[in-house]
């Protein structure tokens, strides 16, 4: 049985190796080589390499990336005070279904400065006598001169 | 630096060198007259079709047409040949460029020596070439390849070797292993009458 199967393996690999071509193909071989070779040889006066066309994409795509970075970082718009719901774009890392609240605005003051400045005399907090006070609210009186009855 | 201005110059003014040109293809052309069989039976090997055989072939003369400058340093011609051709052929095979497999038969069909045989004797024969050609394509490549070179009688197992770019030893212990494993699956298949 074994020698069988070898005798077909045999038989299948000589049939294989022993393929003719179809006659002719020398001659087509030839046609087509001498067809190659003439367009070959045609005068080419600038023939440049694929090298410098694979240069110049990659310039380009370089130049592109660049410029669409630029574009990109001047257009980012400020992010508007409010409720921002979950369909908007927005920065950061957080849920995807949570409402995100931006901080509220901080309002300019009438008197064109910011809270945090105090006129002060001398480098020192005073509170006006004047001053309107909540009642239940006790505010020192400063004390009466005492170099006299030293 | 060289090179560099040589490549300049192949830009701007065409490479026509008349000595050259006629040597090479001279040369090109008496390969083809001598190895054109030999490498269609490689080619025919792994195709399995005549067409799609003859046109690597002429594709693998296209490439030595392409690399004619190296023709003078070439040790082995007849194994730098094979070895374009089963580059071609495998490149080929890996696109998928190749008809179905059901057409195969009726060539395998075409090219059985006819003259004492009945046609139902041939149609048997045909189909049991297919079936093993199939078991064939089933076995791991580096064993495959072997075995399917080994089919090419103008190529001995030191060229095999130096085709697959492995060691005679190597080519011999995988064209057994792939005989061996043929018969294992025959056996499975139960292919034998």
């Amino acid at each position: 049985m074994k020698e069988n199967y070898d005798e077909q393996i045999d038989r299948t690999l000589r049939l294989l190796g022993s393929a003719t071509p179809v006659p002719g193909m020398e001659d087509r071989i030839a046609a087509r080589l001498a067809q190659a070779h003439v367009s070959a040889e045609t005068p080419r006066f600038f023939r440049p390499p694929q090298l410098v066309f694979g240069l110049a994409a990659a310039a380009v795509a370089c130049v592109v990336i660049v410029a669409g970075s630029i574009s990109h970082s001047r257009h980012i718009l400020p992010i508007a005070p409010g409720l921002h719901l979950p369909g908007e774009s927005q920065p950061g890392v957080g849920a995807a279904s949570a409402a995100h609240v931006a901080p509220q605005p901080v309002t300019t003051l009438p008197q064109d400065r910011p809270r945090s400045v105090r006129q002060t005399e001398n480098g020192r907090a005073v509170i006006s006598s004047h001053a309107k006070k909540p009642a239940g609210i006790a505010v020192p009186k400063p004390l009466p001169s005492t170099e006299g009855t030293r | 630096m060289s090179s560099y201005s040589g490549q300049i110059a192949g830009w701007m003014a065409p490479d026509f060198s008349p000595a050259m040109t006629v040597d090479s293809t001279e040369t090109i052309t008496a390969l083809v007259a001598e190895y054109s069989a030999a490498l269609y039976r490689v080619a025919y090997s792994v195709m399995r079709n005549s067409a799609e055989a003859e046109d690597a072939v002429q594709e693998a003369f296209m490439r030595v047409l392409k690399h004619r400058d190296k023709l003078g340093e070439i040790r082995d011609i007849r194994v730098w040949l094979v070895r374009i051709t089963w580059n071609v052929v495998l490149d080929k095979k890996r696109r998928g460029k190749t008809r179905p497999e059901s057409d195969d038969i009726a060539d395998f069909a075409r090219v059985l020596p006819s003259a004492d045989r009945r046609a139902d004797e041939e149609i048997i024969s045909s189909q049991e070439h297919a079936r093993i050609l199939a078991l064939i394509d089933r076995l791991p490549a580096k064993e495959r390849q072997a075995l399917l070179l080994s089919a090419v009688e103008e190529l001995s197992t030191v060229q095999i070797a130096a085709v697959l770019g492995t060691t005679e030893s190597s080519v011999r212990s995988r064209i057994f292993r792939a005989r061996r494993e043929l018969s294992a699956l025959l056996e499975k298949e139960g292919v034998s009458q």
